[in-house]
């Protein structure tokens, strides 16, 4: 299978391309400084994916994500768009809701969202709901994450961070809980959680 | 649903806790041109600021300097910050930042001769979805 114009398996060997021909650097949000791009893959037991979007403003941004399913989910790529529904900025902490969805042009198939963290320099939670639709069926894809910071760091040092994420898979009606370490520095931002079942959960993150 | 539930949960919880941490909005509109500013929020002296090891830093080698002094509220994590530091770096007359995730702070060394302006500062910080508390500008 495929999707869109890139081959199976083409995901990984395209961020590789991509990360040798970008300047090192990464990060987590849905959303970017003005006239900033992210680009984001993340790999589960269910996906590759691949996700590039584009940030007018810091309120909002669109991309195109490449999804390669597994397990018998479906290949898609989704157009989507994110909508920073409220920020709240404090001295020493920062809360973000988000609305975000997408629809995968070719089948019609959507997914509609919302997801929210508050955190400081030390601790931070973090929570996503999304509700699939697709032909036969229609499913949530559920987590909440939350951890610290074991030390912190300066600017531009590496930051480090321990979570626990709490995770449901409605296509699998499966919960897992895991472990998270999150690494970012600079422009980077590196997510690694594994569960024996569900095997490794990987994010990684570069904007620019 | 129970995961949902137990997000929304969590996540008002911290909005309660970090709502008694709002603090020093009320007493940030001092900021003004020359010498004589005030500190970051009333929390930082002149003093401080200027005798600051990453002030010092900033200026160092320089015979005359334009250093404004930005403080920021949600600038609680490094990424938050890429921004700000590249939005100034598409300022020519910008010489060198430096930013205190500690402090919440922002240092701009301009060149000699820039003349910063408070609201295109206030304009930048806000692109980037954080809110700026105060602008000193210190010259030298």
């Amino acid at each position: 299978m495929s999707y869109g114009n890139v081959p199976p398996m083409g995901i990984f060997r395209v961020l590789i391309i991509l990360s040798i021909l970008l300047p090192v650097a990464l990060f987590a949000r849905p959303i970017s400084y003005a006239g900033g791009y992210t680009l984001m893959a993340k790999s589960d037991y269910l996906k590759d994916s691949l996700y590039l979007h584009y940030s007018p403003r810091a309120t909002y941004s669109f991309g195109i994500e490449m999804l390669e399913g597994k397990r018998g989910m479906p290949d898609r790529s989704y157009l989507r768009g994110t909508w920073l529904a409220h920020r709240l900025n404090k001295r020493n902490s920062q809360q973000n809701l988000y609305i975000d969805g997408g629809i995968d042009a070719t089948s019609g198939e959507y997914f509609i969202g919302a997801m929210g963290d508050w955190e400081t320099r030390r601790y931070f939670a973090g929570f996503s709901l999304r509700k699939m639709k697709w032909d036969t069926e229609s499913f949530s894809n559920n987590y909440f994450q939350m951890g610290f910071a074991p030390y912190l760091g300066d600017y531009g040092d590496l930051h480090s961070w321990l979570l626990i994420k709490r995770k449901y898979d409605g296509l699998e009606e499966r919960y897992s809980t895991y472990p998270v370490l999150r690494f970012f520095k600079g422009d980077w931002f590196f997510e690694a959680g594994y569960e024996q079942e569900i095997d490794w959960d990987i994010h990684l993150m570069y904007r620019f | 649903m129970r995961l949902s539930l137990l997000s929304i949960l969590l996540i008002s919880a911290a909005n309660l806790a970090s709502a008694g941490n709002a603090p020093h909005e009320a007493d940030s509109d001092h900021g003004h041109m020359g010498h004589q500013s005030m500190g970051i929020t009333g929390e930082v002296s002149d003093a401080e600021v200027l005798n600051s090891e990453r002030f010092q830093r900033l200026v160092s080698g320089r015979h005359t300097y334009t250093v404004a002094l930005v403080s920021v509220n949600g600038m609680v994590c490094d990424f938050c910050a890429r921004g700000v530091e590249k939005a100034f770096a598409k300022d020519s007359s910008v010489m060198k930042i430096d930013v205190d995730l500690e402090l919440g702070s922002v240092l701009i060394a301009y060149s000699a001769e820039a003349q910063p302006d408070k609201q295109d500062i206030d304009k930048r910080i806000r692109s980037n979805g954080l809110d700026v508390v105060d602008v000193e500008i210190y010259r030298g």
